[in-house]
């Protein structure tokens, strides 16, 4: 059974009436959806990210044309003769170099010099026999 | 000029023909010490063959042929030793930097060499048993480090030969080079004359340095004896030293080709 409390004025549950139906319209805040609200985040990151990656093919590019590239020579320095100041004298002959003693003695010394240049002192056909020693027996 | 060309030929042909029985024969000695050396290398092989064979099989026959194969082997060691010794006696006649005296000193050494392997060669047929072989082998052995010491006596004095031989030609150029100063110097100016001595004083020096080097390897030459090894060591030095009394007469050579410009030109 059911009693009425006195102080608690008596209403009546709400009733709620159906609405007629009306065809809903798409917003364009209801397209979007509701878990990805960062859209200008994400252009900007992806427009740094294709400027990073173009600017790279770029770099990728000039230093690929750089090392193609035949190295550049530097050029020759000019060469400018120098004069000279003053001219060296021929040397005079002297009385002894015309004589035929000085002729032998030039041959004698360039004799000297291709022998001992050529001549080597060790002989390798002097080095002596390895003889065996031991019979090896036991005797 | 066809006199002349021909007068040249018959000179550089006499000349040849000199030189020619000198080398010839040192040439023919290695030759032989060469063939001598190969038979030793196959009387030693054939020796050990048969010597692994008696060991092996330990009987009669195989030691009959150890025996046989032994006196060949220990002949023929005594034979190449020897023919090496005439080979290194080739080189010393044939040596144009040794007076008479020099070769005396060296001489006998090859003479006592090959007076020992002759004594202990005609043992070699006598061997009847294993026993003889070793005791004849040991001889041989007795004076291998002898032997050694005699071959590297040899080897010094004649590179120390070739040098004195170079050291001559020097001192000849030398020579000349002091007759052609004294003939240039009325003409020559004091600069030029101090120029002159200059060199010839360098010459000097140069020839002193040489002289000093060739009697350090004279003086020890005798005393490459004793252990193998010792005279190995002593060996190289003398080496060393021989290297550089060369060089001492290398850069006299450039001296005397700047003196010959100093000379050639007022």
């Amino acid at each position: 059974m059911e009693t009425a409390l006195p102080n608690q004025p008596t209403q009546s549950a709400p009733q709620i009436t159906p609405n007629p139906a009306v065809p809903s319209q798409p917003t364009p805040e209801a397209a979007a959806p509701p878990s990805t609200p960062k859209g200008p985040i994400s252009s900007k990151l992806l427009l740094v990210v294709g400027s990073v990656f173009v600017l790279g093919i770029f770099i990728f590019g000039f230093l690929y044309v750089q090392s193609m590239r035949p190295a550049t020579q530097e050029p020759a320095p000019a060469i400018t003769p120098t004069e000279a100041p003053t001219p060296t004298p021929p040397p005079n002959l002297s009385r002894v170099a015309t004589t035929s003693a000085f002729g032998a003695f030039g041959e004698e010394i360039a004799s000297y010099a291709a022998t001992l240049d050529a001549f080597s002192l060790q002989d390798s056909t002097l080095s002596p026999p390895i003889l065996d020693l031991e019979l090896g027996l036991v005797i | 000029m066809k006199r002349f060309l021909l007068g040249t030929f018959l000179i550089v042909l006499s000349f040849g023909l000199i030189a020619w029985p000198a080398q010839a024969s040192s040439r023919q000695a290695y030759q032989d010490y060469q063939y001598q050396f190969d038979v030793y290398r196959q009387r030693l092989s054939d020796y050990r063959v048969a010597l692994n064979q008696y060991q092996q099989f330990k009987s009669l026959a195989a030691q009959q042929d150890t025996v046989e194969k032994v006196k060949l082997y220990i002949a023929q060691r005594d034979n190449v030793a020897k023919t090496y010794f005439l080979f290194l006696n080739e080189k010393l006649s044939e040596n144009p930097g040794f007076g008479a005296s020099e070769l005396s000193t060296y001489r006998p050494i090859i003479t006592n060499q090959i007076a020992f392997l002759d004594q202990n060669v005609v043992l070699a047929p006598s061997i009847a048993s294993l026993e003889d072989a070793q005791t004849v082998s040991e001889k041989f052995e007795a004076n291998y480090e002898i032997m050694q010491s005699a071959y590297r006596q040899l080897i010094i004095a004649i590179e120390l030969g070739y040098l004195n031989y170079f050291a001559k030609r020097f001192d000849a150029a030398v020579g000349h080079a002091q007759t052609l100063i004294a003939a240039s110097r009325p003409d020559s100016s004091a600069q030029k004359q101090a120029i002159m001595d200059r060199w010839l004083l360098a010459l000097s020096n140069k020839h002193s340095l040489y002289q000093q080097k060739a009697n350090t390897i004279r003086s020890t030459i005798p005393k490459i004896v004793g252990d193998v090894q010792q005279q190995d060591r002593l060996f190289q030095q003398v080496q060393t030293t021989i290297n550089a009394a060369r060089q001492d007469l290398v850069e006299a050579g450039s001296y005397l080709k700047e003196l010959e410009t100093a000379l050639k030109y007022d």
